[in-house]
C-alpha cells in the first residue's frame, strides 16, 4: 500500500512538472504570436548584455516605444554570452531568429551577408525620432559620435548595425582600502606610480597577514591592462611599421613587419613591453590566467583586491555589489620621463578612435521588417539613447545626449597618442594568438621570465604569422570576389545616362571602398611574397 | 535468435519495412548526413560559409604534418590509461552494494549513488573549476588545512619538480606540469552512477549457488571478487571500456571549460577534439577540422577493432 502511495506521488510530481512545462511553452508561443489583439505585432530582439543595467534600460526603451506605438510589443531576449554564438548559429540556420540581434559574437562575414539586412539606406536618411532635437534632419550616421562606424562593415562596404553605446577601459579602485593602506585616495597617474602602489599593497598584505592582492586579474580582465601597457612601449615602433601616410593599426602591417625583420621579439621596445606586462602580472593573484571574469570581480567586490581593470560596461554591476566608495581612472601609462619605460613611449593613448558598440542588426527572418527597422531607428534616437545612458549607466553613442555623473569618468579621453602594437599581433590571428596564450604562463609565473617566454615563442612565431597572413589573404580574396558582382551590376546600371544619381553615388562609394579592400589584399600578398611564401 | 527468412519472403512483406522507415530516415538525416558532409568538406578549403574551394588531399597532407594534432594523442593516451584505473572505484562500490545483506540498504545506497546524476554535467564542471581556483578554491584550502601542502613542498624540494612552493598558491590549471594531473583528478572519487548500475546489473545475474559453492570451498571476500565476481562481469567491464575510450577520444568539453580553447598553459591539455574545435571556430578552417575528424574516426575505429578482436570474454 505504502509502495503504491510512493509510486503515485512520484507519478503525480512528474505529471505536474510536465503540465507546468506545457503551459509555459504554450503561453510563450501565444505571447510571441499576434496575441489575441488583431493588430498587435511582436518584435523580438536578442542580446548578450546580462550585466546589471542594460536589461532594465532595454525594458524602459521597449515600454516607451510601445507607448508611442500601442500596436507593437517589443520582447527582449537576453542570452548568456557563453552560449550566444551557438544559439545564434542555431537560430539563423533554423530560420527562427528574432527580428533584431546584437551583432559581433560568433558571426562570420558570410552569415552576416546571408542573414542580415544592410542598413545603409537607413543610415543615409534622417531619423524621424530626432524631430525637435538638434539632430533633426541629419542623416542617421551623422548622429553618432563615431559616424556610425561601429555598425559599418568595411569588408562588405555596408552598414549592418545600429550601435547604441560607447565603451572604455578603466582601472577601478577600492578607495576605502586605498586610503587605509596609503593614507590618501590619490589615484596613480603613471605606470610607475601604479607599480609603486602595488608594491605598497603587497607589503601591507604580507605584514598584516591578510589575503589581499593589488590587482584582481582573470583571463578576461588581465589582457585589458597588460595589452595597454605593452602597447605603450611599442608606440614608436608602430609608427615605423605603418606605410607612409597611413596610420591604421592594421595587424597586417605588424605581422609583415615581423616577417620582414623590422621587429622581433627581442627588439628593445617589445622586450620592454613584455617586462612591463610581467611586472603588472606579478601584481595580480597567482594563477589569475586560469580564472574567469566573475571570479576576479568577486575578489574585488569582497575587499580582497584593491584594484581591477575592466570595461565601463561592468561599472553598474560593480557599483551595485560594493559597499565601499569606488574610484575610477584611465589606465596609467608610463611617463615619457620614466627612466626605464619612458624611452619607448610617446604618452597616454588617445581613445578617439574607439567606435560605438552594442550594435543591433535586422535579420532577414523578420515578419515585420518595416516595424523592426522603425524600432531600430527609435533605439538610435536621442530620446532612447538618453534613456539608455540614464538607466544602464553606460556610455551613450548619440551626439548631444547628456551622460550622468556616474558615466562621466568613462567618457573617452580624446587627447593622447596612437596605440602601439598588440602583444599577440591580433586576436583574429588564430595561430599567433594560440602560441602567445600558451606561453603566457612563462611571462607571469613567479619563476618565469621574459627571456623564457621569448625563447619559447621565437622558433614557431614566424611560421604562425605566415599561416595567419595566408588565411587573411584568402579571406580578402573572397571579399573582393563577393564585391565584384555588386560593382559590375552597379557599373552596368550607371552607364545609362538616365540612371538615378543615387546609383552613381553608391557606385562611387563602393569603388572607393573596394580600392581599400584591394589595398589590404595586396599588402597581405606582398608581405607574404616578401617573406618567401609564394602566392598562387 | 530469429531464424533467417528467404529474400523472396522478405520482399513479399515489403510493407512491414515502412514501420522502420521513419527511424531510418531520422538516423540518416541526423547521424549519417553530418558524417557524410564532413567527409565531403574535408576535401575543401572551407570557412563554414557558402564559398569553398576544392583542394583534394591537401587537408590530409597537412594533418600528417600537424605536430599539435599528433601530440594531442599523447594527452589522450594518458587520460585513457588513467580512466582505466578510474573504473576501479565504480566496480568496488557495485560489489560492496551487491554484498549488502539488506535489500533496503542496497536500494538506499543505489539512490545515493544515482542522485548526483540530477546535477547537469556542466554544473559539475564549473564546481570543479572553482575547486581548482588558486586563491579561493576548496582544493588548495584543504591542502593547507591538512598540512599536505607542506608535504608536497618538501617532496618537490627532494625531487626537484619546481611546481610546489611555500607561500605560493598552487595554480592547478595555470601551471603546465599540473594540467594533466588536474584533468586526471577531476571527478574524484570517480564513482560514476551509470557504471555502478551497469556492474550491479551484472553482479545480480550471478546465481547464489556460485557464491555458495565458493563459500564451501573456503574462498574469502577477495578471492570471491577476483575469481568469481570480476570474471563474470567482464562483459559489462568491456562495454564500459569501449564507451570510456570512445568518449575520452572524442571528448573535449572538460578541457575546453577548464583550460580554454588553447588547451591551457603550454597547450598541455590539448586533445584531438579540442584541436578540431580550435581549427574550426578560431582559425575558421572548417574543411581542415573535418579532415582532423576523419583521422580521429579512423583511429577510434582501429582501437575498437583491436578491442573486439583481442579483448575476449571467456564465458565459463
Amino acid at each position: 500500500m505504502r509502495e503504491k502511495l510512493f509510486n503515485f506521488i512520484g507519478l503525480a510530481l512528474l505529471a505536474l512538472c510536465f503540465a507546468a512545462s506545457l503551459v509555459r511553452t504554450l503561453s510563450r508561443h501565444a505571447s510571441t504570436s499576434e496575441d489575441g489583439q488583431p493588430q498587435r505585432i511582436t518584435i523580438r530582439f536578442a542580446h548578450w548584455q546580462l550585466e546589471d543595467g542594460p536589461r532594465e534600460a532595454f525594458a524602459r526603451i521597449a515600454a516607451e516605444y510601445s507607448r508611442l506605438h500601442p500596436e507593437v510589443r517589443i520582447e527582449q531576449l537576453p542570452i548568456p554570452e557563453r552560449v550566444f554564438s551557438s544559439w545564434l548559429v542555431t537560430q539563423l540556420v533554423g530560420g527562427t531568429a528574432p527580428d533584431i540581434i546584437e551583432l559581433g559574437k560568433g558571426l562570420e562575414i558570410g552569415q552576416l551577408v546571408r542573414y542580415f539586412v544592410p542598413l545603409s539606406d537607413l543610415a543615409e536618411a534622417p531619423n524621424p525620432y530626432n524631430h525637435g532635437t538638434p539632430l533633426e534632419g541629419l542623416p542617421l550616421r551623422e548622429t553618432f559620435f563615431d559616424g556610425m562606424e561601429g555598425g559599418y562593415n568595411p569588408l562588405l562596404l555596408e552598414y549592418y548595425g545600429v550601435p547604441i553605446s560607447g565603451g572604455s577601459i578603466r582601472l577601478f579602485y577600492n578607495l576605502e582600502l586605498l586610503e587605509r593602506i596609503t593614507g590618501s585616495r590619490r589615484l596613480p597617474r603613471t605606470s610607475g606610480e601604479l607599480m609603486a602602489l602595488c608594491e605598497k599593497i603587497a607589503r601591507h598584505a604580507a605584514k598584516e597577514g591578510v589575503p589581499l592582492v593589488p590587482i584582481a586579474g582573470s583571463r578576461y580582465n588581465a589582457p585589458f591592462l597588460m595589452e595597454a601597457l605593452f602597447s605603450s612601449q611599442t608606440q614608436k615602433l608602430a609608427e615605423t611599421l605603418n606605410p607612409p601616410g597611413i596610420i591604421d593599426g592594421n595587424p597586417v602591417a605588424q605581422a609583415s613587419g615581423y616577417l620582414e625583420g623590422r621587429w622581433n621579439l627581442r627588439s628593445d621596445a617589445v622586450r620592454s613591453g613584455l617586462t612591463l606586462m610581467r611586472e603588472v602580472g606579478r601584481a595580480m593573484q597567482p594563477g589569475f590566467s586560469q580564472i574567469m571574469r566573475d571570479d576576479a570581480t568577486l575578489l574585488f567586490v569582497q575587499n580582497r583586491a584593491v584594484m581591477i581593470c575592466t570595461g565601463s560596461w561592468d561599472a553598474t554591476s560593480i557599483r551595485r555589489q560594493i559597499t565601499f566608495p569606488l574610484g575610477v581612472s584611465p589606465i596609467p601609462f608610463p611617463s615619457p620621463n620614466d627612466p626605464v619605460y619612458g624611452p619607448h613611449t610617446l604618452g597616454a593613448r588617445s581613445e578617439a578612435g574607439v567606435n560605438a558598440g552594442i550594435s543591433f542588426g535586422l535579420t532577414r527572418y523578420s515578419s515585420h521588417p518595416e516595424v523592426a527597422a522603425d524600432f531600430l531607428l527609435f533605439l538610435a534616437s536621442r530620446q532612447a539613447n538618453q534613456l539608455w545612458t540614464d538607466v544602464s549607466g553606460w556610455i551613450p553613442s548619440i551626439l548631444t545626449t547628456r551622460p550622468g555623473p556616474e558615466v562621466e569618468p568613462f567618457l573617452p579621453v580624446l587627447e593622447g597618442w596612437l596605440p602601439g602594437l598588440m602583444p599577440s599581433i591580433s586576436k583574429g590571428f588564430a595561430d599567433t594568438s594560440r602560441l602567445f596564450n600558451t606561453s603566457f604562463h612563462l611571462l607571469v609565473s613567479p619563476f618565469g621570465s621574459v627571456e623564457a617566454m621569448i625563447d619559447t615563442l621565437e622558433d614557431d612565431y614566424p611560421e604562425a604569422i605566415r599561416r595567419d597572413l595566408e588565411r587573411e589573404r584568402l579571406k580578402r580574396i573572397q571579399i573582393l570576389q563577393r564585391g565584384d558582382t555588386q560593382l559590375a551590376a552597379l557599373a552596368w546600371l550607371a552607364r545609362d545616362p538616365a540612371a538615378p544619381p543615387a546609383d552613381r553615388a553608391r557606385l562611387d562609394l563602393l569603388l572607393q571602398a573596394d580600392s581599400t579592400n584591394q589595398r589590404n589584399f595586396y599588402r597581405t600578398r606582398f608581405a607574404l611574397e616578401k617573406a618567401g611564401t609564394p602566392s598562387p | 535468435m530469429a531464424a533467417p527468412i528467404s529474400p523472396r519472403k522478405a520482399w513479399h512483406e515489403w510493407n512491414l519495412y515502412l514501420f522502420i522507415l521513419p527511424a531510418v530516415l531520422l538516423i540518416g538525416l541526423f547521424c549519417y548526413f553530418p558524417a557524410a558532409s564532413a567527409i565531403y568538406h574535408s576535401f575543401f578549403r572551407w570557412s563554414g560559409g557558402e564559398e569553398k574551394e576544392f583542394i583534394g588531399l591537401k587537408n590530409f597532407y597537412d594533418v600528417l604534418g600537424d605536430g599539435v594534432f599528433w601530440n594531442s594523442f599523447w594527452v589522450i593516451g594518458i587520460l585513457v590509461v588513467s580512466n582505466l584505473f578510474k573504473l576501479a572505484p565504480a566496480i568496488l562500490i557495485a560489489v560492496l552494494i551487491h554484498r549488502l545483506k539488506s535489500e533496503r540498504w542496497q536500494y538506499l545506497y543505489r539512490i545515493v549513488v544515482v542522485l548526483p546524476m540530477i546535477v547537469p554535467g556542466l554544473v559539475t564542471l564549473f564546481i570543479w573549476k572553482s575547486f581548482f581556483d588558486p586563491t579561493q578554491g576548496a582544493l588548495n584550502r584543504f591542502l593547507d588545512l591538512t598540512g599536505l601542502k607542506t608535504a608536497l613542498v618538501a617532496l618537490d624540494r627532494a625531487v626537484g619538480w619546481g611546481v610546489f612552493h611555500e607561500g605560493i598558491p598552487i595554480a592547478w590549471l595555470g601551471e603546465p606540469s599540473l594540467v594533466i594531473p588536474s584533468l586526471i583528478l577531476w571527478g574524484f572519487p570517480w564513482i560514476g552512477a551509470v557504471g555502478v548500475l551497469i556492474y550491479l546489473a551484472g553482479l545480480q545475474s550471478i546465481g547464489s549457488e556460485v557464491y555458495e559453492a565458493a563459500q564451501l570451498d573456503g574462498a574469502g571476500p577477495w578471492q570471491t571478487f577476483f575469481h568469481i565476481e570480476f570474471p563474470l562481469i567482464m562483459t559489462q567491464v568491456r562495454l564500459s571500456l569501449v564507451m570510456l575510450i570512445i568518449s575520452t577520444l572524442q571528448g573535449f568539453g572538460l578541457q575546453f571549460l577548464l583550460l580554454g580553447q588553447d588547451g591551457g598553459p603550454g597547450g598541455r591539455g590539448m586533445v584531438p577534439g579540442l584541436w578540431m574545435f580550435n581549427r574550426a571556430f578560431l582559425a575558421g578552417e572548417f574543411g581542415y577540422a573535418c579532415a582532423l575528424g576523419l583521422f580521429l574516426f579512423a583511429f577510434i575505429l582501429g582501437l575498437t577493432w583491436v578491442n573486439n578482436r583481442y579483448v575476449r570474454v571467456e564465458k565459463t
